[in-house]
């Protein structure tokens, strides 16, 4: 897990990063439209050599709608985050989740042949952050909200329907299910590599 | 015969074709009297050549007739009707240049040809004989000597459950005793034949398959697929030279791309062909292809409205239906059944074996009157289904057709507390009883049922068939005994298995559209495509919404087209247009009674768009008549365009004409699949709810700070 003493964990790091992918998915929406064709995560493209997007499908949105329920939550969760761990980790978590999400959508679902939308990572990053205030506050608010978190994931990839937002594209919340195991899988990680780290 | 006793026999014959049409016998082929009262004709080339893509076929079919006799003769040829299919091209070779023919009132056209057939002067003649035939009478087929005539037909193509389907029709039904017993057909061709489809698709394909011609050659040649049949290798056009990949006809749905030598031709040089057997090619698309929007446009001109055809192929994301329901089988087991009882026995026992145990059917047949062969519904157990199996097999189809006897005796014993289906299976003209499209219409809307009819062979009435299913919002599947007849049946019952988008809706919002067609779509069921035709004035983007119910819950599909400014790879559209709303005015017209102002539309719309239909007919004669009798070239023209873009398209690449790339209008793929998810387009997004357990997150991650 993140140590509490952190280099990057000074309260007062502004979040520029996290107002950077802001503005990028804000940017990519205003310049290419609604599901740009050359940025989304198109997988017939990827397989002819398109890797960049893997990473700029979670950046791109199929209507404004879609665009604002993710940025609210980017610019919460990531600032949040960046202010704890620094841009630097906060840019691994970032990078991590877009592929971790993006490997199940290639490895695990090979019929899906176009994603776009940053909801799959942002369960990433959200795992991260639940973990790292419990660390610095026990509070008894974090596990409830964690739980909410998967149930809501287990109601929505059961029933393949988002709950409350209509999009223009269907909503596929198997993303959120896969976004949240990469945060899992990031921490577990991360804490591993530190205990070997330390032992040795 | 002296030529004044052939004279008075052709004038005979004539007299008889306005009574019994040109008519056909079992096949396509050349007619020749039944009593021998005049010498047969050869059908010497037969060449036939296929392209599919934008959505549509376009088949053209050359012919060589030989005169082996003293004495000049005339040709009749006649074969099935093709579904859907718009004949726009009659050319005859008059001192070996082609003659384009043109589209004139029906029996202007007839005036015409007799009256050049008189004079001894060279005509050719092209008739629709409403569902059954298209028949083309050419005068004079010189002593001794050949005469060349091709003719042509667009149609639209039908992918269902991303497999595509091309009939190339010869097999005639024999449901028309007064014909059979008039005329024979000459069905063999001497000397060439030959079935060339190049198949450009605008999505990929992994199989290509004819069931009933396992040995023709299929090479893929760059983005397009090429299948020849024939009994002469001299043209080819599957080279082995340029063959990249041969996929093996037989094996065709397993075995994909494999390359290997090319397979010899079908038939040995010099075997003669007989057009008695349908030509059918199925064509699968490769998996996890999504479910789609394609939009095709014709536009010359920007300033006027254009032409377009769009196809909606929906996802596969309509359920499984597992409630127990009433099956009401109703089988044709008349006369004109022989041949084909066989492999309807086959599909019905293999539907019954499908059936779950709290599934119950009835079996009713009809030929000249309708029996029940179950007692009442029965449970679809293991020891009735074997019984039944076998009791169906035991029949013997003899007698005539009376559809409507069947129908009223299904729909009488429906159980109105349970689901049910009516499946029919009939390759027949109703014939016996009450025959009145009217008639079928108000029994099947007297009761809330579903009827699903199987259309066997080429020559059943198809109209009224697809009329009274479309009336019960079920479907009608054309079979061909060439078909995969249990693979059809299977994709039947599949189809009637699930969900279906019932009171389906297709706007168009953002853009002027008129002259829609299909006005009315009715169900869409699983795998089926939804095709409409219209004009457009002005371009840009359009929201395109599909929506409908499935299982009493309103579901709407939704995406944005563009509509060119102009656009003229497509000319064929407005035939393609034209045809549908000729089909649409028939149906009218078969429900409510004929009306002059109906008939006067269709008239109008074959000749300005240059196609035959029931009162149009299209009639070649020489040039210098053409001007003498006032008769604009208008086909010619229209043919000279449409040509040259088939020139043009043939040499660019495969153009995909998918409309919603950017927006996806479906999210699963359009295949079967035991996958519930995925597929098309998919996107996450946080929602309300997400937001307000995340705002507590946001206040205890402050709180540290504050702190």
């Amino acid at each position: 897990m993140f140590s509490r003493n952190d280099n990057h964990s000074g309260w007062q790091q502004q979040p520029w990063l996290t107002a950077i992918l802001c503005a990028a998915s804000l940017l990519f929406f205003l310049l290419f439209g609604e599901a740009s064709a050359t940025l989304v995560y198109d997988r017939t493209a990827i397989a002819q050599g398109a890797i960049w997007r893997l990473l700029t499908g979670h950046f791109i949105h199929c209507d404004l709608p879609h665009l604002l329920w993710n940025l609210l939550p980017l610019a919460l969760i990531g600032g949040l985050l960046e202010q704890r761990i620094g841009w630097r980790r906060f840019a691994d978590v970032t990078i991590v989740s877009c592929l971790g999400v993006s490997s199940w959508l290639w490895f695990g679902r090979n019929e899906l042949l176009l994603y776009c939308g940053l909801s799959g990572m942002l369960n990433g990053l959200l795992v991260v952050l639940l973990v790292r205030i419990w660390q610095e506050n026990r509070h008894p608010m974090l596990p409830l909200i964690g739980l909410v978190a998967v149930l809501k994931i287990i109601v929505e990839t059961t029933t393949q329907e988002a709950i409350f937002t209509h999009l223009s594209w269907a909503g596929f919340p198997e993303a959120h299910g896969a976004g949240l195991v990469t945060g899992i899988l990031f921490l577990v990680i991360t804490s591993e590599a530190k205990r070997s780290v330390n032992s040795s | 015969m002296n030529p004044m006793k052939q004279l008075i026999i052709n004038a005979l014959l004539c007299c008889l074709f306005p009574m019994l049409g040109f008519g056909s016998a079992s096949a396509a082929g050349l007619l020749t009297p039944s009593d021998n009262s005049l010498p047969a004709l050869e059908v010497r080339d037969h060449q036939v050549k296929v392209v599919i893509e934008d959505g549509y076929a376009i088949t053209t079919v050359e012919q060589v007739f030989h005169n082996p006799h003293a004495q000049d003769l005339e040709a009749i040829y006649s074969f099935p009707v093709p579904e859907k299919a718009a004949v726009a091209e009659f050319t005859m070779w008059i001192d070996n240049k082609p003659v384009h023919g043109e589209v004139l009132e029906k029996g202007k056209a007839r005036k015409v040809y007799e009256e050049q057939k008189a004079a001894g002067e060279d005509a050719g003649l092209t008739e629709k004989d409403s569902y059954k035939t298209f028949d083309i009478a050419v005068s004079p087929v010189r002593a001794g000597q050949d005469t060349r005539i091709r003719f042509g037909y667009i149609q639209p193509v039908k992918v269902d459950s991303a497999m595509g389907r091309y009939v190339y029709p010869l097999e005639e039904g024999g449901v028309d005793d007064t014909k059979l017993s008039f005329w024979t057909a000459n069905e063999k061709v001497t000397n060439t034949f030959s079935f060339d489809l190049i198949l450009r698709p605008g999505y990929p394909v992994d199989g290509i398959r004819l069931p009933n011609h396992p040995n023709a050659a299929i090479v893929k040649k760059g983005d397009s697929y090429h299948v020849h049949l024939g009994n002469s290798s001299g043209d080819n056009p599957a080279a082995p030279a340029a063959a990249e990949t041969i996929t093996d006809a037989e094996e065709g749905r397993q075995q994909i791309a494999r390359t290997t030598t090319l397979q010899p031709p079908v038939q040995p040089d010099g075997t003669a062909f007989t057009l008695d057997q349908d030509i059918v090619v199925y064509y699968r698309h490769a998996d996890n292809l999504p479910g789609s929007v394609d939009l095709v446009t014709y536009k010359p001109e920007q300033d006027k409205a254009g032409t377009f055809m769009l196809t909606v192929t929906p996802a596969m994301d309509l359920q499984p239906i597992t409630e127990g329901r009433d099956w009401l089988f109703i089988l044709d087991i008349s006369g004109s059944m022989k041949g084909k009882y066989q492999t309807l026995a086959d599909g019905v026992s293999r539907a019954l074996q499908k059936m779950s145990p709290n599934e119950r059917f009835r079996i009713i047949l009809f030929n000249n009157s309708a029996s029940e062969l179950t007692r009442g519904y029965t449970l679809a157990n293991p020891e009735n289904v074997r019984k039944y199996i076998d009791k169906v097999g035991k029949i013997a189809p003899n007698g005539g057709t009376n559809v409507y006897d069947g129908l009223h005796k299904g729909i009488k014993g429906l159980d109105s507390d349970r689901t049910s289906a009516i499946l029919l299976v009939t390759d027949g003209v109703a014939n016996v009883g009450v025959t009145r499209q009217k008639d079928f219409i108000k029994l099947i809307r007297s009761h809330d049922v579903r009827l699903f009819t199987f259309i066997m062979g080429n020559s059943a009435n198809r109209p009224l068939l697809t009329a009274i299913t479309d009336a019960s919002n079920g479907f009608a599947m054309s079979v061909s005994n060439s078909d995969d007849i249990v693979g059809s049946i299977l994709l039947a019952q599949s189809k009637v298995t699930h969900e279906a988008l019932h009171g389906a809706q297709l706007k168009i919002k953002g853009i002027k559209t008129f002259d829609l067609t299909p006005e009315k779509i009715g169900s869409l069921y699983r795998g089926q495509q939804l095709t409409m035709f219209g004009h457009y004035s002005g371009n840009g983007q359009a929201k395109v919404s599909l929506s409908g119910k499935i299982s009493g819950e309103e579901k709407v599909y939704q995406t944005d087209c563009t509509f060119p400014e102009t656009s003229t790879a497509n000319p064929e559209l407005e035939r393609l247009w034209a045809y549908a709303s000729i089909e649409q005015l028939n149906r009218e017209m078969e429900n409510f009674g004929e009306d002059a102002d109906m008939k006067q539309a269709i008239t109008d719309l074959g000749i300005q768009y240059g196609l035959v239909t029931d009162y149009t007919s299209m009639i070649v004669v020489r040039d210098e008549v053409f001007k003498k009798l006032g008769i604009e070239r208008r086909n010619s023209k229209r043919l000279q365009r449409e040509f040259t873009a088939q020139k043009e398209r043939a040499a660019q690449p495969v153009v995909q004409r998918r409309a919603d790339t950017a927006r996806p209008m479906f999210k699963n793929s359009n295949q079967p699949t035991t996958r519930n998810s995925g597929g098309g387009g998919g996107a996450g997004s946080f929602d309300l709810i997400s937001l307000l357990f995340l705002l507590p997150l946001a206040w205890i991650g402050r709180r540290k700070k504050q702190a």
